[in-house]
């Protein structure tokens, strides 16, 4: 059985019945083997029908070769006088061929040769750049990634029209490759942080990769972390804008988004948005961010604990329309609040899957019905479903997706501590939240620098100074 | 788990630690101090100084594993004292109907999780905290500004200039096991950044222990007592209800980071007595040694105060024999 | 060995039994006022009035025939401990006692040998969380706090707390919280005072009450509530030893700068007067030679006569030194003083030793008063 580390041989019938038994040719309706003549040398077109394009294999390939006359034919001949097509290269490990093919791009094999060129004809449907679907802002950029790595690498090199721009072509997956692409700006982005990035790359030893979010999780610091390490985001501005401030960005074939690292918490914090905006603008963005976060992570806790253990802090008014409201509620004030967790994410879940044509009686559903009803039910406390609101945006109001995710879990265990002990619980599960993330690094850089430990820095961190104060790198 | 201190978790650590330590110690743990806790406070600083520049030098001598000893052990003390009255504290606070033991349980679970973490984590943690605590102490000094009596600062000495010197020597041996610590962990090189550390500590205890004593006059001797100092914190009767909020989150978290810094110091010195003893297992030791020390009866503790000074004392002279002896 | 640390614990933390609540917040009865007595046992009764909370909408402010929405509960022991006890069962609820918002206490009680150790043992209870005010009213407590009225807002604790406010910055009353009775008694400094309550019966008052030539007070002003704040109760070592009437008190509130404006009349021409900043007060020891002074800055707000003004100022100094003088020969220093003395004093045990009271008592009073047309 031929084996994907061999190499060709001069006979081109030799180098046929290895392809097509690689390719399972009489089986695998997509590959095509396309004898033809160039001159009087027999040569061998091999493509997979809907990733290549027949358009340019009838024009650039066959056409050419058919048109060609004069001196006598061989590789460098066929290469550099026949084909008019602008990417050819030269290729004699079956493994790259097979490769090259099964992702769209044309093999051409000839009798007396053990090189095979490999010319770029991928001719898939791909999906249109097109607006970004969950990280939409008011000002600035439209567009987003979309699968296609040739076209992400596209747009991040119109984002960043710089000859320093480096994309590197890395391949990750043993049995079932997946494309990947490395970008930096030589001289800008420490080469510490590529060469790292490089390494936990090529360290991963997977027979696949399926989604870049997999690859986050195989090249992150702690993937036990409750947050992520590296940032993804669908947006080219936003992976320009890192890039420009000296992080490296990893795109993956079929997947919509890019990876950042590395990344502080900070950067989680950040919009496209806080760029586009005037400064100040930009400023009270993030802060509103930043009390969302907070407001995400401790509100519910704080609600169980203050009614819980510390009722004396709140005042006697709001205390008497706390204990009005709850006096028909069956359920201690724990199991309500978690109640009305599950229930905001299970409307969140169903949200999402829910096909189109049916989502948008969710809303209805979701807010009018469950809401109002448990609440004349007595099931909850009116108060409760504005505290479950507010956490709810707080943790939307959170750029990052993977944060928010990792915000819940927080909060949960929040909620926990806050119902156990109080305003000491909350204050012991803050600290150990605060010092794990402190202990958290991405790509070796302490997750909440500049902060802790204190690192010069770009004034763009929470507050973000005017433009003219900002570095490049 | 790592025995390592980068300069900027030493510095930050040992502030944060010593802030907590001498305000508790000072206010709540020898009220009979009271008016004069402030100048016991800056005194034991100018007493410490010596005391921390004698230890590097003896560290630079080559008399490490005595004064890791030493400190070791009074760190481990120290931290079992805290870790008790952090939870008498919160019994105080609203948990009063649950036993003391039970509210260790969550300070040993912080003080375990950052053991595992390591020293820097817990240093960039205090960093963290320091710039929390600037705008949630603001917070309480405005809206107590107007609830203030700068008359109950006087007399100025409290109950006598004996309490205040007994309160410098007590506020010295605090700062020495913390500030010694951070020192030998850290690098003897970075001595003078420490010493500047503690001092902005010193500075900013001082601020609070006067903002506490206008908040409160000065009573009677039956009116000294723990419970009743933590009262006094909290709530005096006279600032609004809700303030209790920040001020408990200031000396909760303050506390935390004096016991997990203590903890880990401990558990960072032991592995450099014994080399050969990994993280994992010097960090279960010091858990459990802190955990047991706390749920002793106080009067088999040691009066930590008059340790590491003792032992230090002694330990210099030997050292500098050592120095002659090796050539 | 992580995992068996992970599953210990998550044992320890569950094994803790959920912290153990106080109870839900529903469930509890939250007193507002409390009241202090001599049970006619001679122990110590305590009364509570108590919010009912039920669905929205039971609550009304009229206290109409479905029930008045608050609930007076009292209790009798042989001690103030066995009371409260007591009071828990009458209650049939955990009690919390973290709002209490104003303690009354009855005269004859306040002027009881044990009422200084019932102090601490009130405050001890309750922890001071909240700025609760003190009253000391005449008659019982119970009656007092029973058909306490909400006349103008929709509940009690935010009635009283911006009734005390307005009363206080007028100088009707003092302000007197029962932590700065609890903290005068036990420290060093001056004396606490506490407000007056009584129970006006609807028609003209008594005359015994407000008819004084200090009062600034018509004598047929009625209010809409049958209880009444007005002037003030003055202690020494924890007892009440006499009641301030309202122009005393407004002088306290003067000499301690408690007051905003307020109206002093004289020789039957009334000016309102405001003031500027905090008192000065100052205390000069020579030996045994104590000299006070007071210095006070005010604004007339609506008058620009100065020959009125220049008697004014005459007036209230006089005033105000009278008042003075009458503490002296009570042996009470409520005018902070004491706080001003201390300061010449480098310990306790020397302030202690100097008996600032015996020394107040024979002092040299210098009250100085300057009022300025807010015309300019």
């Amino acid at each position: 059985m031929p084996a994907c580390h061999d190499v060709l041989s001069e006979g081109l019938s030799e180098n046929i019945s290895i392809f097509k038994k690689l390719l399972n040719a009489g089986v695998n309706a997509d590959a095509h083997f396309r004898d033809y003549m160039a001159g009087n040398v027999p040569i061998c077109v091999i493509y997979i029908e809907g990733m290549a394009s027949d358009t340019k294999i009838n024009d650039f390939v066959l056409r050419a070769v058919a048109s060609h006359s004069g001196e006598a034919m061989n590789m460098n001949v066929l290469r550099n006088r026949v084909l008019e097509i602008a990417q050819c290269d030269e290729e004699n490990r079956v493994g790259t061929i097979l490769r090259a093919v099964v992702t769209g791009m044309t093999a051409v094999l000839m009798e007396g040769s053990d090189q095979a060129l490999l010319l770029e004809t991928r001719g898939f449907p791909t999906r249109q750049v097109d607006k970004t679907t969950n990280e939409s802002v008011v000002l600035g950029s439209q567009e987003g990634f979309v699968e296609c790595l040739r076209t992400n690498i596209t747009l991040l090199r119109r984002y960043v029209p710089s000859y320093q721009l480096v994309t590197e072509s890395l391949t990750v997956g043993t049995a079932v490759p997946c494309q990947l692409s490395l970008a930096y700006i030589d001289g800008v982005t420490d080469p510490k942080i590529v060469e790292e990035l490089r390494n936990r790359v090529k360290r991963i030893d997977a027979p696949s990769v399926r989604s870049i979010g997999e690859l986050m999780q195989r090249i992150e610091d702690k993937p036990s972390a409750l947050l992520p390490q590296v940032l993804q985001t669908e947006r080219p501005d936003r992976a320009a804008a890192c890039l420009m401030e000296g992080q490296a960005v990893l795109l993956a074939d079929n997947s919509p988004y890019a990876l950042v690292a590395p990344v502080s918490l900070f950067h989680l914090l950040h919009a496209s948005d806080d760029a586009f905006a005037r400064w100040q603008y930009g400023t009270l963005l993030r802060i509103i961010r930043f009390m969302g976060m907070l407001i995400s992570v401790f509100l519910p806790g704080l609600y169980i604990a203050l009614t819980d253990y510390h009722m004396h802090l709140i005042p006697m008014n709001l205390l008497t329309s706390i204990a009005e409201a709850r006096s028909g509620v069956p359920f201690p004030i724990l199991v309500e609040i978690l109640l009305m967790e599950f229930s905001f994410y299970l409307i969140n879940e169903a949200g999402t899957r829910m096909p189109r044509q049916i989502g948008g009686a969710l809303g209805i559903v979701g807010a009018l019905i469950l809401g109002q009803a448990a609440v004349s039910a007595s099931i909850i406390s009116p108060i409760l479903i504005i505290i479950v609101a507010l956490t709810g945006l707080g943790n939307y109001a959170v750029p990052d997706y993977g944060f928010g995710l990792g915000l819940i879990l927080y909060r949960l265990g929040v909620i926990l501590a806050g119902a156990l002990f109080g305003l000491y619980g909350i204050c012991v599960a803050a600290f150990c939240i605060v010092t794990a993330l402190c202990a958290t690094k991405s790509l070796g850089k302490p997750f909440l620098a500049p902060v802790a430990p204190p690192r010069p820095h770009n004034p763009d961190i929470l507050l973000r100074l005017p433009p003219w104060f900002q570095k490049w790198g | 788990m790592n025995n390592k201190l980068s300069r900027s978790a030493a510095t930050a650590s040992a502030g944060a630690a010593v802030i907590s330590r001498l305000f508790y110690g000072l206010m709540v743990d020898a009220p009979e101090v009271h008016n004069g806790a402030w100048l016991s406070a800056l005194l034991g600083l100018i007493l410490s100084l010596p005391v921390l520049w004698l230890i590097c030098r003896a560290a630079k001598r080559g008399r490490r594993p005595f004064l890791l000893c030493a400190l070791l052990v009074s760190s481990a003390l120290d931290a079992a004292g805290m870790l008790e009255a952090t939870a008498f504290s919160e019994s105080c606070v609203a948990f009063n109907h649950i036993p003391t033991v039970v509210l260790m349980l969550p300070l040993l679970l912080a003080v375990g999780r950052c053991l595992w973490l390591g020293g820097d984590a817990l240093g960039a943690s205090a960093r963290v905290w320091m710039r929390a605590f600037v705008p949630l102490m603001l917070v309480v000094i405005l809206y107590q500004w107007p609830y203030y009596r700068p008359a109950w600062l006087f007399p100025a000495l409290g109950f006598g200039m004996r309490g205040v010197l007994h309160g410098s020597l007590r506020a010295a041996g605090w700062i020495v096991i913390i500030g010694g610590a951070a020192v030998l962990l850290c690098g003897e090189r970075q001595f003078k950044r420490v010493c500047g550390s503690l001092s902005i500590a010193v500075a900013v205890v001082g601020l609070l222990i006067l903002l506490r004593l206008m908040m409160a006059p000065v009573m009677d001797a039956a009116g000294l007592g723990q419970r009743t100092q933590l009262d006094a914190l909290l709530t005096n009767g006279r600032a609004p209800m809700y303030l209790q909020l920040p001020m408990i989150i200031i000396y909760c978290v303050g506390m935390l980071h004096l016991l997990c810094f203590e903890s880990w110091a401990a558990s960072a010195l032991l592995q450099r007595v014994i080399p050969q003893m990994s993280g994992f297992p010097a960090g279960i030791l010091t858990l459990s040694a802190v955990a047991l020390m706390a749920l002793l009866p106080s009067t088999i503790s040691l009066d930590l105060w008059r340790l590491p000074v003792m032992l230090i004392a002694a330990l210099v002279p030997f050292g500098r024999e050592a120095a002659v002896c090796d050539g | 060995m992580r995992r068996l640390a992970l599953l210990l614990s998550l044992t320890a933390l569950l094994l803790t039994g959920c912290g153990g609540t106080t109870g839900e917040v529903e469930n509890q009865a939250y007193a507002l006022v409390l009241g202090i007595d001599r049970a006619d046992t001679g122990g110590i009764e305590l009364t509570m009035r108590i919010p009912r909370i039920g669905h929205p909408g039971d609550s009304n402010a009229g206290g109409e025939a479905s029930g008045s929405p608050y609930l007076v509960l009292s209790a009798a022991g042989e001690d103030y401990a066995q009371a409260l006890e007591h009071l828990q069962w009458a209650a049939a609820r955990e009690l919390n006692l973290s709002h209490v918002k104003l303690i009354v206490a009855s005269e004859e009680l306040a002027s009881d040998a044990a009422f200084p150790e019932l102090i601490s043992r009130v405050a001890e209870t309750r922890h001071l969380y909240t700025t609760a005010g003190f009253v000391v009213c005449e008659g019982r407590a119970r009656t007092f706090i029973k058909g306490q009225e909400i006349i103008l807002g929709t509940r009690l604790s935010s009635e009283l707390a911006a009734m005390f406010r307005h009363y206080a910055a007028h100088g009707y009353i003092p302000r007197a919280t029962f932590a700065d009775l609890y903290y005068a008694t036990r420290s060093c400094y001056s004396d606490p005072v506490g407000i007056w309550g009584f129970m006006d019966a609807g028609e003209k008052p008594a005359a015994a009450t407000i008819t004084d030539d200090e009062d600034r007070l018509n004598a047929d002003t009625l209010t809409a509530s049958a209880r009444q704040y007005l002037g003030g109760a003055l202690f020494r070592e924890g007892r009440m030893v006499r009641r301030l009437t309202a122009g005393e008190t407004l002088g306290l509130d003067l000499l301690t700068g408690r007051v905003d404006t307020f109206s002093f009349d004289v020789g039957g021409e009334t000016c309102m007067l405001s003031t500027i900043t905090n008192p000065r007060r100052q205390v000069k020891l020579d030996g045994d030679r104590v000299t006070v002074e007071a210095d006070l800055r005010l604004t007339a707000e609506d008058s620009s006569d100065r020959a009125l003004l220049d008697r004014a100022e005459g007036e209230l100094a006089r005033t105000l030194e009278a008042l003075v003088r009458r503490c002296q020969t009570l042996g009470v220093e409520p005018f902070g003083f004491a706080e001003r003395a201390a300061m010449h004093f480098p310990t306790y045990q020397r302030w202690i030793s100097y008996d600032w009271r015996a020394h107040f008592s024979t002092a040299e009073i210098i009250i100085n008063v300057d009022i300025r047309s807010s015309g300019g």
